[in-house]
């Protein structure tokens, strides 16, 4: 429990609540102790749209980034340096809306290009378990994390990417996973032709269901997919800004073992990579834990 | 950072983690004097590996003509420029490996190609174009470098110290204690591309269709069933040997891998002084400049040189290059007998058996008034 409280004091000091629109006006820092708030919506949740008026009943969250400058490698390079995030949910489904500064919006990957991103992480360690490290988590104290990527939004969308999307003029004698008779044939040929696809790497997948993976990990270098996809994600890149909804099933499963279970408080963290500076991986701006409690609908 | 043994560079130096080697060593030798660069090691190992989507661009297996020709463009020329000059003293390395010389908060000095880079692989190398109007304008006159060039055949080294694999943030990249084959794991891969941006030979591809790295995987099924790879099966021109090498303190005189790098010390690794212990092995070339060849392969290659010069003499040499590309196994021992040589898989039994020196008939240039070519 020390360390918990060690924790929200330093949430403190990086999760500072702004006085904007659907900021809780008037009671500035007094609030940061509270830090992110999911407030509870009675219409229907906003998931598409992050102009809505319902996420005005959101209290926004200013969480300050800072390089990840501990694992190689490390970021040696300022990115963005803010991040606002607002949350809400319907008793069902939380809701993340996170916004950030972007000029360029970059969705493919290729040897010298890299596609935006932003994740959410959470502790996975349970309501009275210890607090993993923020990056990453550590051995024996995992982290939930959801990712999303423009890129995979982009395929989601139903846009070519990859080499169709990088290269649509290039010419190819023959692509033998082309040769099957049948489509089944094919499908076949096309999993014996891809070794990440034939062996489940989620990266590889030819087809996405979400823009976002959910994943788990104890520590730098252990990121696994979490077996289960839940998540899902979309965003909208307007007047140099990323704003990007992220939606997650509430833990309300008394048996399972929760990670946002309305009522219980618990933490947040971020991390943002700039397509235009070739970030991915550990070359991430990223946040420490922001305090997190679930609030009921205003009034 | 670990503290490593190094034997190419003859020191200790820095690594990622601590030594440890494979039981046995995935090696190769090329004999660059006899590649004519038909690119049928190339064709073979792309219609083997990579035909698929995102892998267009990619040869695990290419071969490039020095001093100009590269794959992809300049990856000598940047990694040396990055590096720096460093000098040799009796044998041992006394500039920075790519690992000691690494930026803060990198494992690797690497850097990042563009994918146009890739583009041309054989651009302009062997073209004719305008070489008569470059003549007459004194092409002869710049020596040594307008007047000579060779073949450069390259495939992953599967090195002792993998900067792909030291750069890797996720451990994805490993390398097989059974064989010390360096493969990238294609269901931990995330498409990071620290392993391209690190790999000095760039070896390591990028698969924007799959959104993971790839590499030559050392026909790895093959190895198992101790058979050479593709690339070495197909090579007409006899150039390659694919076997084990040990560490010089344990060389045997009947491996042929031993016997050339580490005995006769005739075969050399490409760009030692980069600090990652290449196990692929170059014969160098005899007609090129031995300031271009001793930065390319270090210290050993004036004595290289002049024992490949004599190896005509040498009935062991001889033999133990006759062997190569005489059977799609893998030759674990070779032994001269008479005037054959043979090679002995694993287990000791006998795969192959060639004649030292192939027999020559010379037949009479004319058969009545019918004139005849001498063949062999």
């Amino acid at each position: 429990m020390k360390i918990r409280i060690l924790w929200i004091v330093a949430g403190l000091l990086i999760a500072l609540p702004s006085c904007g629109k659907g900021s809780v006006g008037g009671d500035g820092p007094a609030l940061a102790a509270k830090g992110l708030t999911i407030t509870k919506v009675t219409a229907a949740l906003p998931v598409e749209d992050p102009a809505d008026p319902a996420w005005d009943d959101a209290r926004e969250v200013v969480v300050t980034l800072l390089v990840q400058d501990v694992a190689e490698p490390r970021l040696t390079e300022k990115g963005v340096e803010t991040l606002r995030l607002r949350a809400l949910h319907d008793g069902v489904r939380a809701a993340f809306r996170l916004d950030w500064a972007d000029a360029t919006a970059e969705d493919l990957v290729e040897i010298d290009q890299s596609t935006d991103a932003v994740a959410l992480e959470f502790p996975a360690t349970g309501p009275d378990g210890p607090v993993p490290d923020s990056m990453m988590g550590e051995e024996g104290k995992p982290v939930s994390i959801i990712l999303w990527r423009n890129a995979w939004q982009r395929r989601l969308m139903g846009e070519a990417y990859g080499v169709e999307a990088l290269y649509p003029n290039r010419s190819v004698d023959h692509y033998p996973p082309d040769a099957g008779p049948t489509p089944e044939s094919r499908a076949v040929l096309k999993k014996l032709y891809n070794p990440p696809v034939a062996v489940g790497n989620p990266m590889a997948a030819v087809e996405r269901i979400s823009a976002t993976q959910d994943l788990t990990a104890e520590g730098f270098g252990t990121l696994t997919d979490a077996g289960k996809q839940t998540s899902s994600g979309e965003g909208i890149h307007q007047d140099g800004r990323w704003t990007v909804i992220i939606t997650r099933p509430l833990d309300t499963t008394p048996a399972a073992a929760g990670i946002l279970r309305p009522g219980e408080t618990t933490y947040v963290s971020v991390a943002v990579w700039n397509g235009s500076k070739n970030q991915s991986g550990s070359l991430k701006m990223r946040s420490i834990w922001v305090p997190v409690r679930f609030a009921e609908a205003r009034p | 950072m670990a503290r490593v043994n190094n034997w190419q560079i003859d020191r200790d130096m820095s690594y990622w983690y601590a030594e440890k080697r494979p039981k046995k060593q995935f090696a190769a030798i090329f004999d660059i004097n006899k590649c004519i660069a038909c690119q049928t090691c190339t064709i073979a190992c792309k219609t083997t590996w990579t035909s698929g989507r995102g892998q267009e661009y990619m040869l695990w297996n290419n071969v490039e003509s020095k001093p100009f020709g590269f794959y992809p463009i300049a990856w000598d020329v940047h990694a040396l420029e990055l590096l720096g000059a460093g000098d040799w003293k009796d044998g041992v390395y006394q500039g920075r490996t790519l690992f000691e010389a690494a930026r803060e908060g990198e494992r690797v000095l690497g850097w990042r190609p563009a994918a146009d880079d890739y583009a041309n692989p054989n651009l302009g190398e062997d073209d004719a174009l305008d070489a008569e109007a470059l003549i007459d304008k004194g092409l002869e006159l710049l020596v040594p470098q307008a007047v000579w060039f060779f073949y450069l055949a390259r495939i992953c080294n599967h090195c002792t110290y993998p900067a792909c694999l030291a750069a890797c943030p996720r451990g994805a990249i490993y390398k097989r204690p059974e064989d010390g084959i360096v493969l990238a794991d294609q269901k931990k891969c995330r498409g990071y591309r620290e392993c391209v941006k690190a790999c000095p030979y760039k070896k390591v591809f990028f698969n924007a269709d799959a959104g993971v790295s790839q590499k030559c995987i050392g026909c790895y099924p093959l190895i198992e069933q101790n058979e050479q790879p593709r690339c070495f099966q197909n090579c007409i021109g006899k150039i390659r040997n694919q076997g084990f090498l040990s560490r010089p303190e344990d060389a045997r005189e009947d491996n042929p891998l031993d016997y050339l790098v580490h005995i006769r010390k005739l075969a050399l690794p490409l760009l030692p002084q980069l600090g990652l212990e290449p196990n692929v092995y170059y014969v160098p070339p005899i007609h090129a400049p031995k300031t271009f060849l001793h930065q390319m392969f270090g210290p050993g290659v004036e004595h290289a040189l002049a024992t490949y010069k004599a190896a005509a003499e040498d009935p062991v040499l001889v033999a133990l290059l006759s062997l190569f590309g005489c059977t799609p196994k893998t030759i674990h021992r070779f032994k001269v007998i008479g005037d054959q040589v043979a090679g002995y898989d694993e287990k000791g039994g006998e795969i192959v058996r060639v004649p030292v020196k192939e027999p020559v008939w010379v037949r009479a240039p004319m058969k009545g008034d019918v004139p005849r070519l001498n063949v062999t």
